[in-house]
């Protein structure tokens, strides 16, 4: 019987964890969701920023595409809709070519709902090539890098962007990014160089590599993950994805920690049986 | 040969009776309503079939998963295709020269260097589809990595190390008492580093402290796991909400 127990089959347990995500969704039950520090700090600071007489302008650079999506795609929604709720202007550039249209629906879809006008209150630049070369050009020449934005218009000659000359001329630089071409290069060839206010929004996988920078303070805020994402949804009170996915998420864990104990249990017991069995 | 044939029997059984089931549910969506007949309709039949075939792997691997892999480099490559040629080659490259001309010389002679030399670097990375002259593409290489490795390293040893050193020297110990943070970071960097050094046996003295440098490692192993479960499991959600949310719409 144990001998059955520790060779379970792993599709056993993917069926539970996808009953786990599955039922929770049917189910409707609340969690409490406290925004942490990290979350927080990103909050504040778009807070202050609209408080400026200009309205101030934050660069959003989506760097992930349809494989993250999941995770990162509520807390972009999120942090736009603070952005225009609060008359906060935003510029979106990406990284990864594989994400592009989905950044500018994303972007355009926002705009939509709170009636913001491209080239005015918003503005999405599109891809280039270089990462860290990009990164770093733009932050010295902001035109030179990005002559057009994804419509064709000359960016110098768009009310947003035609006196933004280098990355100091923007309130809040973000990153939400998936991996390589993201936070990490914004850091290394960007932010340590010019010294601004920056944020990272990533994957929950790659929250504990960025830790440090939080630490050092080259990093301003994080909001790591779908959590992170949910946490930011109930700062601006609006119940999106995020929240709504809490539920499975925590169902989900609860299951493989059973999971994991169980296993060990196992373990435990069989080496116990085994020793017996040596011993007689 | 006779076992070739009978998993070739099997595999375009599998993908017949996948292909079968698809369009009875989709038929079924389409029918009530629950799915609109168009190319949004068709999208997300497309993006239904494809979640569902990657997911087939988890019972073993199939045809149906290899399929969909296979799909997916495809659409992908083709996709970063028409996205640098449209973002970085036609306006970079050969619209660029539109803003060429000018009255200055040394400006015009400058733009045109700027666009000529990195076309003529980038198109000689493809001699290396032609062996006889393939050692031409190591100029651009090695363009690449001179450039590269003078540009990132200092740059990463500013952001990697020379940064991140200021906060692992706090003091332990202000008038407000004991910093325990500060604490459990030096303790955590003083005994990991020892872990890490091999010219001294660990025994000892030296061996516990390295002991407690590999907690400190297991504790944080601990806490990446416990983000990249997280990670997994959102995304997961993701798919499990497109599926009952978009596709067969059993949730709100």
């Amino acid at each position: 019987m144990i001998q059955k127990l520790f060779n379970i089959d792993r599709r056993i347990i993917f069926a539970f964890i996808f009953l786990s995500v599955l039922l929770p969704f049917l189910v409707k039950f609340d969690l409490p969701i406290e925004a942490d520090k990290n979350v927080r700090t990103v909050y504040n600071k778009i807070e202050e920023i609209s408080q400026k007489a200009s309205g101030g302008i934050i660069l959003m650079s989506f760097d992930y595409d349809n494989s993250t999506k999941a995770e990162l795609e509520p807390a972009a929604r999120a942090i736009l809709s603070h952005a225009f709720m609060k008359n906060v202007k935003v510029i979106g550039m990406s990284n990864w070519p594989n994400g592009v249209t989905m950044a500018k629906t994303i972007m355009e879809d926002m705009a939509k709902e709170y009636g913001k006008q491209n080239g005015v209150d918003w503005a999405y630049l599109g891809y280039k090539s270089g990462a860290g070369l990009l990164m770093l050009n733009l932050s010295m020449d902001f035109h030179g890098a990005f002559p057009t934005d994804t419509r064709g218009e000359k960016i110098d000659q768009i009310p947003l962007t035609k006196n933004i000359r280098t990355i100091k001329d923007i309130d809040y630089v973000m990153s939400l990014s998936a991996g390589s071409g993201g936070i990490e290069e914004w850091i290394i060839y960007s932010q340590s160089k010019y010294n601004y206010a920056f944020a990272g929004v990533c994957t929950a996988v790659s929250a504990p590599d960025y830790f440090p920078f939080l630490q050092s303070g080259q990093m301003h805020g994080l909001v790591g993950g779908l959590a992170g994402a949910a946490q930011y949804e109930t700062l601006i009170n609006k119940p999106g994805t995020a929240i709504d996915g809490m539920r499975p998420q925590s169902v989900a864990h609860l299951v493989l920690i059973f999971f994991i104990i169980f296993g060990n249990i196992c373990y435990f017991v069989n080496k116990k049986f085994d020793m017996k069995k040596e011993r007689a | 040969m006779e076992a070739n044939q009978s998993n070739l029997k099997k595999d375009s059984i599998v993908i017949v009776l996948f292909f079968l089931a698809l369009i009875v549910v989709n038929g079924i969506l389409v029918g009530t309503g629950k799915l609109k007949f168009g190319t949004e309709g068709f999208g997300i039949m497309v993006a239904a079939a494809l979640t569902i075939a990657l997911y087939s792997f988890l019972y073993q691997d199939n045809p149906i998963f290899k399929m969909a892999e296979h799909f997916y480099v495809g659409v992908a490559t083709a996709y970063l295709f028409i996205v640098t040629w449209y973002s970085v080659i036609l306006p970079d490259v050969i619209l660029a020269w539109k803003d060429v001309g000018g009255t200055d010389v040394w400006v015009t002679i400058s733009k045109s260097l700027a666009i000529i030399v990195p076309t003529i670097l980038g198109l000689l990375v493809y001699t290396r589809l032609v062996p006889r002259i393939s050692w031409v593409s190591r100029i651009t290489f090695a363009a690449m990595i001179g450039f590269g490795a003078g540009f990132a390293i200092p740059n990463y040893i500013t952001s990697h190390i020379l940064k991140q050193a200021k906060p692992s020297m706090l003091s332990l110990w202000t008038a407000a008492g004991p910093q325990w943070g500060a604490i459990v970071i030096f303790v955590g960097v003083i005994t990991t580093l020892v872990y890490f050094f091999f010219s001294v046996e660990h025994k000892g003295s030296i061996g516990f402290i390295a002991k407690v440098g590999v907690w400190f490692l297991m504790i944080s192993f601990g806490a990446s796991f416990g983000y990249t479960v997280m990670a997994r499991v959102s995304l997961l959600i993701g798919r499990v909400s497109f599926l009952f949310g978009e596709w067969i719409p059993l949730i709100n």
